[in-house]
């Protein structure tokens, strides 16, 4: 059996949310626990013009419920998504209970040279994040490419979420990822458990 | 203390802190401006330099003296020299002509007739005094580390400035709960004009803020003395609040009332706080906050025995927390208390469970803060596949316990794992601690994380949610297994993971 690939096997779960399971959700009607989670997260992890929750900042926020895989679909995990601006930029960012993914879309990480690309990816990375991560970028950089600050350490083998960030290029937009690492344990949290079954049941109503 | 000078044809005799001696015959001056006068040709005559020197000496301190040796001003010279020495109730007596070069001899008085005074008022010293009032307490047994912010949980501030007690300003101290409190206690005797005499202070509060200065030389005037309760405070961490009163006994004029002084805050710790590790430690720093805060949660338990302070104070958390809790705003970052909002302090506030670090880091600043002797970090305790019956202990620190402990079996990576229940081989569990019917499945562990507590040369290790243990291999009995296990994507019930072997079984 392959090594467990936790980036890959968060990235099948996001990808399986169909947009009908997403519901908008208001700030104050997120479930406490997920809300405290959410912003301790958020708080360590992107710098503080980037962060969801912001007095005056508009953001849109949607909610998607776990769910059991089928034979023809992937399992889903509870997941947050917001949408907002950070300077001209439409940042998207979903939270797992175990990871934080930004994405934005980024044409300047596709044009110039390799070198260029490299210097705004990095740019972007610290405009957005607190990780004090300098990227081991690919030869090329375009379309589909993956890359890790620490590639000596899988995330679930980490001390601490800083050990490690880890980022690439999807569907035409720039994409960074924190794991939410707790060291006491083996592996992680529960992502199909983020969510209070009540929380869960107004979701799916 | 004598001094001879001469001025013209006369040898004086200066006299200080020596009442009663041959007062009726002295001189008499009805004003400093008067005194002043007649000291100005002394003071300038080089034939009394070494004298003029004697009292400088006498009268004013080191510095003060740099700054009046005979110079150009001699008026206001004379002026100093002249408040001062009637400040001090010094005396001076007309002696025999002066001798070539001056003398030191003691000839017989010869006879300076007196100035004239208005007839309706005493001479200097048959006023009596009549005034007493307390200006400043300065208390020089405390601390004096204790900072003045309380806003928040930050180590801000700066330190409260002395005197601690004063018109319009009373600050706090902190003190050791089994040591005396000296301090220094400034009043004012007055008339001005008013006779220098023997007297004894008293300042009456608890029997461990009592004083007594003794037979002491009272001024007209300013006066200082420094007093000593002589009994210890009581062995109590405790916040105290108590006032003193005041009097003054007179030997010619009867007793003076001098109020009160407080009420005096006195924060009573095992010693003196630590706050050496300020900048490095969030925690450390002794601030009014704090010092409330830590000294409320000593009074809780009131024992002089640093163990069971600490079993008091990890008994706020019955165990450790992994998850963010809702009740506690965001910016004091629990449960990792990873802020710049004073660090763990914020645990006294809220009193939620954190993570193992942040509690120990809470316990170190209160025991810190109180100066409470022993030392408490935070150590993980697992076992090794190379040894699965031998508990290691490590600082907890990055790399430590198993979180990085694994084997590559053909493709697969087993991970080494401590667990909470009683696990099967080849079995399938999800997530550690998922919500199941009737539950919660077993955990996986990287390691027990324990506040390991040592002082007198006994060392206790709290467990989260484990209680006390006497040892790293007491805690490792916390955990039932040491095992491999792997983690896998089960197609319905997403990751998880399949115990491959047992190693070990504890209890």
């Amino acid at each position: 059996m392959p090594v467990f690939d936790d980036l890959a096997y968060w990235w099948t779960c996001i990808d399986a949310a169909p947009a009908e399971s997403w519901k908008e959700v208001r700030p104050d009607a997120l479930d406490a626990q997920v809300r405290a989670d959410s912003e301790y997260w958020c708080r360590q992890q992107l710098v503080s013009d980037a962060l969801p929750y912001l007095p005056g900042r508009k953001e849109a926020i949607a909610a998607s419920p776990s769910a059991e895989g089928t034979p023809h679909t992937p399992v889903r995990l509870d997941l947050l998504r917001h949408r907002y601006k950070v300077d001209d930029f439409d940042l998207e960012l979903v939270e797992g209970r175990n990871f934080t993914l930004l994405r934005l879309p980024a044409p300047r990480v596709l044009q110039g040279s390799t070198a260029q690309r490299g210097a705004e990816i990095h740019r972007l990375a610290r405009m957005l994040m607190t990780g004090p991560w300098t990227f081991l970028l690919p030869g090329t950089i375009g379309e589909g490419i993956q890359f890790t600050s620490n590639p000596d350490v899988l995330p679930d083998e980490t001390f601490s979420w800083k050990e490690r960030g880890d980022g690439g290029i999807r569907a035409g937009k720039l994409w960074f990822l924190c794991s939410r690492r707790i060291p006491d344990i083996v592996g992680f949290h529960n992502g199909m458990q983020w969510f209070s079954d009540e929380f869960r049941g107004q979701l799916l109503r | 203390m004598r001094v001879t000078l001469i001025s013209g044809a006369t040898t004086y005799e200066f006299l200080l802190g020596e009442p009663g001696g041959a007062r009726g015959s002295s001189l008499q001056f009805s004003s400093t401006e008067e005194l002043a006068v007649f000291l100005a040709p002394i003071l300038r005559d080089p034939a009394n330099h070494a004298g003029v020197a004697s009292l400088r000496r006498a009268l004013f301190t080191d510095s003060a003296a740099s700054m009046v040796r005979p110079g150009a001003q001699d008026t206001d010279l004379a002026r100093r020299y002249a408040q001062v020495f009637r400040r001090q109730g010094g005396l001076i007596h007309g002696m025999a002509p002066a001798s070539a070069g001056g003398g030191v001899g003691a000839p017989p008085p010869v006879s300076i007739p007196p100035k004239p005074m208005p007839p309706l008022t005493p001479a200097v010293h048959d006023v009596p005094l009549t005034e007493f009032q307390i200006l400043d307490v300065t208390f020089t047994s405390d601390h004096d580390k204790l900072k003045d912010y309380d806003r928040d949980w930050k180590n801000l501030g700066k330190r409260f400035s002395k005197p601690e007690w004063r018109a319009g300003a009373n600050h706090p101290i902190s003190h050791n709960q089994d040591k005396k409190v000296a301090l220094k206690v400034k009043f004012k005797a007055g008339p001005p004009e008013g006779r220098t005499q023997y007297g004894v202070l008293t300042g009456k509060g608890p029997f461990y803020l009592a004083f007594d200065s003794g037979r002491r030389f009272i001024s007209p005037g300013e006066n200082t003395l420094s007093l000593e309760c002589p009994k210890e405070l009581p062995i109590s961490i405790v916040k105290r609040r108590e006032e003193i009163a005041w009097t003054l006994k007179l030997e010619k004029d009867g007793v003076l009332d001098g109020g009160s002084t407080g009420p005096h805050v006195i924060f009573c710790t095992y010693d003196a706080p630590r706050d050496d590790q300020a900048g490095k430690r969030q925690e450390d720093g002794v601030t009014s906050k704090r010092m409330e805060a830590a000294v409320e949660l000593a009074a809780e338990i009131d024992t002089d025995v640093p163990h069971k302070l600490v079993d008091h104070l990890m008994g706020m958390f019955p165990r450790y927390s992994l998850s963010t809790s809702p009740k506690i705003p965001p910016q004091y970052g629990h449960p990792s208390y990873q802020n710049f909002e004073g660090g763990g302090w914020a645990m006294a506030q809220f009193r939620e469970p954190g993570e193992c670090q942040a509690i120990v880091r809470f316990v170190t600043g209160v025991i810190r803060q109180l100066g409470v002797p022993g030392e408490s970090e935070s150590v993980v305790v697992y076992a090794h596949p190379d040894a699965p019956q031998t508990a290691r202990e490590d600082p907890l620190r990055p790399g430590s316990g198993l979180t990085a402990v694994a084997i590559l079996v053909g493709e697969s990576r087993w991970k080494a794992a401590l667990t909470d229940q009683i696990v099967e081989e080849g079995a399938f569990y999800p997530p550690s601690h998922s919500r199941l019917d009737g539950g919660k499945s077993p955990g996986f562990n990287s390691y027990e994380a324990c506040l390991k507590f040592t002082e007198g040369g006994r060392t206790i290790y709290y467990a989260g949610g484990a209680g006390q243990k006497l040892s790293a291999e007491h805690t490792l009995h916390c955990f039932k297994q040491l095992i491999w296990m792997e983690r896998v994507a089960h197609p319905a019930k997403g990751d998880g993971i399949i115990v491959r072997k047992v190693l070990a079984r504890y209890s």
